[in-house]
Formats: C-alpha cells, structure tokens, sequence
C-alpha cells in the first residue's frame, strides 16, 4: 500500500428514491406480479402524458441540499432517446442540461481527518422496466420477457468526481451517502444501490465497471479491480485503451464488455410534456424545513447529549439509520449511555452481523435491550453472562428476565460470593499464605478460583473487593 | 341551418328525436365519405348508444350535438391510428380530456375524421387512409392536416362541431380551404392529454365549424385547466360567447404576410379589411421581422420532437406487429415494424428529426431553432403591443389540385405554411374567418391572430365580420 502507484476512482451511484407512486403516473411502487403496477402513462400509450410527482421534486431537491449542491432555479426534464425493449417509450425521461443539484461536495471521515469529495452532479430519472431473459441469460436464453411494473420508478443518479485514492474511501463515502439518503427518509435500506466506477491508475487509460448491483458487490468490484490494475502497474504494464468491463458476483472478479467506442449519442432534447419547474428561494425553504437531521448533525448532538465519541456514533449512525434510533430508544430509560453505545455497536452488532439481520427485522425490541443494559449498569447482569445472553435474546425475541430464568442464570447474592470465597480459602491455604507474604500472582489465582466456583454469576470488581476485605 | 345552441334548445325540449337524428347524422357521414373520404372511423353503435342516454335524460350545453373528431384524439374504445398503419387497431383504454368533457355535456361522438398521418403535411394528401377532397372541388386538396374535419364541417348540413388540432397550422389550413371557421387556441388553454403528439410543444386541440358562435361554444367547453397536461394552463374561465363590439379595435397587417400571396386571395381579404373598417376598426401596418426564420425553426424544433415521439411505435405493445423470427433480436424487429407500417413522410420526419438532435448538429440546428422559437415570440410581443389583434391571409393561395401537389417537393409543400407556422411557434391564439371566393369558387379566408389567452378577441372580430356580412 505505501508503494507510488496513485489510483483514482469516480462513482455514478443510482438508487431508487422513496414514494409512494412512480414518478409520471400514480401507480404504486410496491413489489407486484409481472405487469400489473401499470397504467396507459407508464406504459407510454399513444395519447398519454407524464405528471410529475411533487415528492420526487422535494427528494431531489433534499439530496441536492445535503449533498451541498447548487440547486437551480428552473428544474426541467430532457428525453434521452435509445431503443429497448424495457423502454415503454423508447426514450427516458432524465435531467441532461442542468440537473437538480450541482457541484457539491461531501466530506467523509479519512484516518482521523476529514477529506471532501467532489459531487459533479445529481439528477432525477425514471426507471426502466425489467428484463426477464428466461432460462439462462441475455447470450443464451431462448426468449425474454419484460416486466414493465419498474417502469417510471423514480432514482436519483449522483456523480462524484475522480476524488477517491483507493476502494476504501470509495466504502465510507457509499456508507455515509447511504446513511445520508436514510435520514432524509428518501430510501429504504432493503432498495437496491447500483454503480458504475471509474477506475484507473495513474498513467493507464480509464476503466468502466458497469452496473454493479449493491453495496457489498461495489465494493467487491472496486477492490477486484483497484488490485488487478495495481498488479499490471507493478509489472510495468498499463490498461492501454479505454474499456468497459462488468464485475460478476459469481467469480468475484471484472470481465471485459467492450472496449470504448465512441460516446452514445442519445439525442437529447427537451421534455416538452412537463412544464419547467421554478423553484424560487421560497419553495426551496420551505422543502428545507422539512429535511430531517444530517449524519454529521446527529454524530455532533451525540456527543454533546449522549457524551459519545464521534468514532462510535459513526458505527451507530452509518451502519443502518435504524441502529442509531434502536440506541436512542433505549436511551430514554437507560442512564449510562456510553455503556449502552459500546454494547450496540459492539456485541449487538457483532450478533445482528452473524445472523445477517438488520436491527429493525430482528426480533429484539428496545424495550427488552434497555431492561438488559439497566440489569448489566445495576450489576445483576455481568459482560460474560451478557454476551451469552445477547445471541438468545436476538434470535428468539424472549424477554430477558424469562430468558435468565429459564437457563437459570442470575447473579448471585454477596453472601453466596462470601460463603464461595470461605471455600476457597479453606482449600488454597497454601496460596492465602504465599500472598499474605507478598506474593501477589497467589491473589489472581484466588480470584479465578472463586468466579470458576461461583460459576461467574457475578461481578469481577465486586468479587475482587470480597476477595480482599476476607483476606 | 340550426346553430348548435338552437339544435340543444330543441333537444332538451324533446322538440327533436335525438336517435332518428343522430341516425340520420350517420347515414349523412357515411355517404360524405363515400364521396369525400373524410373519415377514418365512423362508430355507429358507440353513436347510438350515446344518443339513447342523452335523448332520456338531455342535459350539458352540448346536448345531442354531433361531434367529429380529428383521428389523432383518443376516444375511448374507438380505433385511433392518427392517419397511420402503425396505429391500425390501437384502441385506446381512456378518453382524451376534450373528449371526456364534451361527452359531460351530452355531444355525441360520431367518428374520427382523416388526416396527414401524425398530423405531417398540409394538404392531406400523407394520410395512410386515402385522401379526403375539397367539398367545393373533388380534385383538390382539403388543407391538412385536419382534412377531414375541414371537409365534414363544410358538408355538414346538420349542427355540428369537428374538433382539429394544429401543430404548425393543421386548423387554420383546412378551414380556409374548406370555407369554415376554425380556432387554433393558445398553447396551454385546452389539454392535450389524449392527444397522439406530433410536437409535444405546439400541439394545439381547438374546434372547426360553421360559425363563430359554434366556435365559441365549444371552445368553452374544451378549455382549462386539465392536471393530466402539466403544460396545460390554470387561467380564469372566460365565456367566450359573450361577444363585445369592436368598435375602435387597433389592428396589425404584418406587411410580410401580405407578400407572394395569390392574387384573388389578396382582394377578398383587403374587402374584408374594408369591411372591418366599415365596423369601426382601424388598421395599422407592423412588420414581423422573424418572418424569414418561421418556417426552418418551425420544421427544426417539430421534427426533433416528433421523432422521439415516434420511437415508441415498435410494435412490441399495441398497434401494428409483425410475426417474431428467431433470427432477429429486437433491433432487426423494431426496424421491419417500422420500415413496413410508417409512410414515406414520417420516415423523412424521423431521420430528419434524429439528425437535427444528433450530437455534433444538436446546436446548429435544434438547440438554434429554440433560442430562435424565443425571438419569434418576441417579434409577436412586440407586433402586438399597441395593436389588439394581428390579420392577414390565412394561406397565401386557394386549394390547389392534387396533380399540382404531387409536383411540389417536400421543401416547397413546408413553405406554403408560411402563414402558420409563426403564430403556431409563439402559441398565440388564432381563428380563420371565411371572407368570399376566388374566380374558381374556391373559399378565401383571413387570420385573425393575437397575444396570448386573447381568444376573446379574435372570437369578438371573427363574430363581427360574419355578422356584417350576413347582412
């Protein structure tokens, strides 16, 4: 990594935005059977014209603003002309000229600093329908069918420039945007996030990984590709020609589509069906006023409310939106909230991550996390009977204190831990009488033989101080 | 003959049976296009089953009236191919905004009527469903592209309304050539949705008939505001049958208007200007200096649009289709479709259209004919500023014969929209007014233009004139 091969990497991000209907016509965007979310305007009918849907506009016009761009003053739409077959009308209707937002910027958090990322642009578009190339794929499969309820689903398509060095940069901005669209409420963390990367190095000619689906495989890609052009610059051989390639999920690795023709031209022209929007400093504040809180807003009242480090809200904040208002939930009742963070994003995480759940469809409710985290702060419950506890109290949803009950953990008494310590000291007298002459290894010896006879139902600082007042 | 106010009055008085009318209607129409093939469609069974409603319970200000309408209007279950085979069996699932607000008033839907195919040409003569005739002359032209609504207007010997749509002047050509009264409205007053685009960004929906009043009347009806058209405009309602006196009206003879016109063309109009003059009126000369760039930026920017428009017509989802061959993938499909079932002039429409938005001609020539679009709508602000309303000719010469026409090529037919094409690109309103015949008895008419919205204007002079002459 310390060698003086420079990368660079651009991002074209495209993600469904949040509504309830598409973005010309009032059909709903939920999941449906093949063909059945449809009317005559989505599905382009001679005679037919889009309407825009105002949401849309005001998500736009969200995005544009956290993503410090310059939002125009007339927001219209342009017809990007291609023939296919999962175009109702054979154009798509796109912002070309002047998108909602433009020339922003983002800063993401970079070992220990803060670096900003250029944001070319951000523009609103609908969505085509989908492609079902039945019994095999788009080279092989006898016939295809298309299902046209995707069609007019609106996406926002954000730009950054080439800023990133390297694919993990690349991850904390994709975790930061995400966090940022989530807290806008205009996407939902089970939408699909798709990109296309630039990537190239210093020297080489630019490459295009196409149409990467999600955000586990984008980060895949980045890496395939960020290594395996590192290795041809290692060996003084250089991508020559501009290319495109596509990652595939299978072999976890980038293959060559094509090399680079000439730009598509895609003819565009004005959308003469929707009037120019003039989004006056008037409308815009008052779309402004309705922006939730800010990643970067919530990590700052965090610290000041919660007395949390950046560090750790981050964790809560980027992982899942849900996570950060699962820790705030609790954090009504319980009192030391930094005990709280540390085990949401510490062990919480760990067992959500293993059981591949997300905070909000697992079974576990705030209600009965606070109840854990209060029985840990009062000492009834200790970190290692914790963390045995938590994985159950994931997967079954059961009630702490039913849960302890029933696989009859509990911490026990200080007379329990007293009667364990005579015990003890009865059988090692040798050791007692080692430490009473100074040796100080006899002590932990004694206390590991305690907590092994008390079965760890206990506090260690409160069998230590025991331990020490008998002895 | 009955006005259509007085043909209500008698149906909702029951002093008309509205069935054996509108039967009669329809063995009239069929017979006319016998003679003149000015329609497409005639729908009996959707007529008659219309006229058994309105004759039980007669209500609406258009209450058993015979309507005809241009074939490019979707009414709802009715084939609507727009002049074209590509379109021979589509019925549309909705009906047109106009459509659904003349049904309220209780009109009746008679049939759609012939026209240039997507509204391409000015005499009718690209029709894919032969070629409607001039009522006073079998061998010439009935203008275009509302052809069919011009011819059936002036046949009809019953109350009746046509409703055209011009996009460069479909309305203004065949009223004159046919001798009746036709409305091009202000872009935006009427809704376009349900119209087949020809130019998303001039199409214009607005009634033919026999006199001013007619006009009026169903301009009434068919204007405002429409959410389905984001174009279209939220403006007052006006009554347009309220005719004022025009008495001290300024008006404007663009000098350019009146050059390279027919001779008998010019001497029925400067009549009529007299008799204006008689009624109090007084003229003035203006100059349109954009005149000169009316009909290149017209064909620039209605090409670029109509060519996307177009694309939507594969033959994959409604419309003409063709048998799949395992050989050909869909590009192969989409092109056989095309190339078999779209006329001559709208495959020239479509590759000048793609050229005139192609990457690299883009700002010569579409992008050009916009900023031009702006100057031209300047140059009739401007005209229009101490003057209520524009006149001159309507078209430059009377309805030539088809063995003329056949001689012209594509460039000499563009420019004998001259007159038309300006007021068509600046949106502004305008009506053709019958005034006379030519040595051949062929009908002269002039155009009444003015700013935006001033419908009531060009209604008041049109109304004026025809009631000074009647005497």
């Amino acid at each position: 990594m310390t060698d003086d091969i420079k990368c660079i990497i651009g991002l074209e991000i495209h993600t469904q935005m949040k509504t309830k209907s598409k973005i010309f016509c009032s059909c709903p965007v939920t999941e449906s059977e093949p063909n059945t979310n449809v009317c005559p305007i989505c599905l382009g009918y001679p005679g037919t014209k889009p309407m825009l849907n105002k949401k849309v506009l005001e998500n736009g016009v969200k995005i544009a603003k956290a993503l410090n761009c310059n939002i125009p003053q007339h927001v219209f739409f342009s017809r990007k002309s291609y023939f296919y077959p999962d175009m109702t009308k054979n154009f798509q209707i796109t912002q070309y000229e002047i998108p909602i937002g433009l020339n922003g910027n983002l800063s993401i958090p970079w070992e220990g600093k803060s670096i900003k990322i250029r944001i070319k642009r951000a523009h609103i578009e609908e969505d085509p329908g989908r492609l079902e190339h039945v019994g095999g794929d788009i080279t092989n499969s006898k016939y295809t069918l298309v299902d046209y309820n995707r069609a007019g689903i609106p996406l926002i398509e954000i730009v950054t420039e080439p800023d990133f060095t390297n694919p993990e940069q690349a991850g904390v901005f994709l975790k930061k945007l995400r966090a940022i669209l989530e807290h806008l409420d205009v996407y939902d963390s089970d939408m699909i996030m798709k990109a296309d990367a630039n990537i190239s190095i210093q020297g080489g000619a630019r490459v295009e990984v196409k149409n990467i689906t999600g955000f586990h495989n984008i980060m895949k890609a980045l890496e395939y590709e960020y290594n395996r052009q590192r290795i041809m610059a290692k060996q003084g051989n250089f991508v020559k020609l501009q290319e495109t390639r596509a990652y595939s999920e299978g072999s976890k690795t980038t293959k060559q589509l094509r090399l680079k023709e000439s730009e598509a031209d895609y003819g565009y022209i004005f959308e003469p069906d929707l009037s120019w929007q003039n989004m006056n400093t008037d409308r815009l504040s008052i779309i402004f006023k309705t922006m939730n809180e800010l990643p970067d807003e919530r990590i700052e009242r965090f610290r000041k409310e919660y007395n949390l480090t950046p560090e750790i809200s981050t964790v809560l904040i980027y992982t899942d939106k849900a996570l950060a208002d699962f820790f705030e939930t609790c954090a009504k009742k319980v009192k030391d909230k930094v005990l709280l963070a540390n085990w949401v994003t510490t062990h919480l995480l760990k067992c959500l991550n293993y059981n591949d759940v997300s905070i909000s469809k697992s079974k576990l409710s705030p209600e009965n996390f606070s109840k854990f985290v209060i029985m840990l702060e009062n000492g009834e419950l200790n970190e290692r009977l914790g963390k045995e506890l938590i994985k159950e109290l994931v997967s079954t949803g059961k009630d702490v204190k039913k849960l302890m009950s029933e696989k009859n953990i509990s911490v026990i008494s200080d007379a329990d831990i007293e009667s364990g310590i005579v015990e003890v000291l009865k059988k090692n007298e040798k050791a007692v009488v080692d430490y009473k002459a100074g040796k100080v290894e006899s002590f932990t010896f004694l206390l590991g033989e305690v907590l092994k006879k008390i079965k760890y139902q206990a506090d260690v600082q409160k069998v230590k101080n025991l331990l020490e007042k008998k002895l | 003959m009955l006005s259509v106010q007085e043909h209500v009055n008698n149906v909702k008085k029951k002093d008309i049976k509205l069935v054996p009318f509108i039967r009669e209607v329809l063995e009239k129409c069929k017979k006319y296009n016998s003679d003149y093939n000015c329609f497409v469609t005639i729908d009996d069974e959707e007529a008659l089953r219309q006229a058994k409603i309105v004759e039980a319970n007669p209500k609406g200000l258009l209450a058993g009236v015979p309507i005809t309408v241009k074939d490019a209007i979707c009414v709802k279950d009715i084939t609507c191919t727009a002049g074209s085979k590509i379109l021979q069996n589509y019925k549309p699932p909705f009906d047109a905004t106009v459509i659904k607000r003349l049904k309220n008033e209780g009109a009746i839907i008679i049939g759609k009527t012939t026209q240039d195919e997507f509204g391409f040409g000015s005499y009718s003569t690209n029709s894919a469903y032969g070629i409607p005739k001039n009522p006073f002359d079998k061998a010439r032209t009935t203008g275009g592209s509302s052809g069919g609504s011009g011819c059936v207007t002036q046949l009809a010997d019953f109350p009746h309304i046509s409703i055209g749509e011009s996009t460069g002047g479909s309305i203004s050509c065949p009223s004159f050539f046919c001798g009746v009264f036709g409305l091009t409205p202000t872009y935006g007053l009427v809704s376009r949705y349900g119209l087949i685009d020809y130019a998303n960004s001039l199409d214009k929906i607005g009634p033919i008939a026999k006199s001013t009043m007619d006009v009026a009347t169903a301009l009434n009806i068919i204007s405002g505001n429409d959410s389905f058209d984001q174009t279209s405009l939220n403006q007052p309602k006006k009554d347009y049958t309220k005719f004022k006196d025009i008495k001290n009206y300024k008006i404007g003879l663009p000098k350019q208007y009146f050059e390279n016109i027919s001779k008998s063309v010019e001497v029925n109009v400067r009549k009529a200007i007299d008799t204006l003059k008689s009624l109090g009126v007084k003229f003035v000369d203006v100059s349109l200096e954009m005149t000169k760039y009316v009909v290149p930026a017209y064909y620039l920017v209605a090409v670029s649009e109509a060519s996307t428009n177009l694309a939507k017509l594969d033959g994959l989802r409604y419309g003409a289709s063709l048998p799949f061959d395992d050989s050909e993938n869909f590009n192969d499909y989409y092109g056989k479709v095309r190339s078999t079932f779209f006329g001559a002039e709208a495959k020239r429409r479509i590759i000048l259209g793609t050229f005139t938005r192609m990457s690299g001609y883009r700002s010569q020539y579409y992008l050009k004919a916009m900023k031009v679009r702006t100057l031209i709508i300047n140059d009739y602000k401007k005209a229009l500023k101490n003057v209520d309303c524009l006149l001159s000719p309507t078209m430059m010469f009377t309805a030539p014969r088809f063995d003329e026409i056949t001689k012209l090529d594509p460039l000499q037919v563009y420019q004998s929209d001259l007159l038309t094409v300006g007021p068509n690109l600046a949106g502004i309103p305008m009506i053709n007014v019958p005034c006379g015949k030519d040595e051949k008895g062929l009908p002269v008419g002039f155009h009444v233009m003015s700013d935006h919205l001033n419908e009531d204007k060009i209604l008041n002079v049109s109304r004026a004139y025809e009631e000074a002459v009647k005497k």
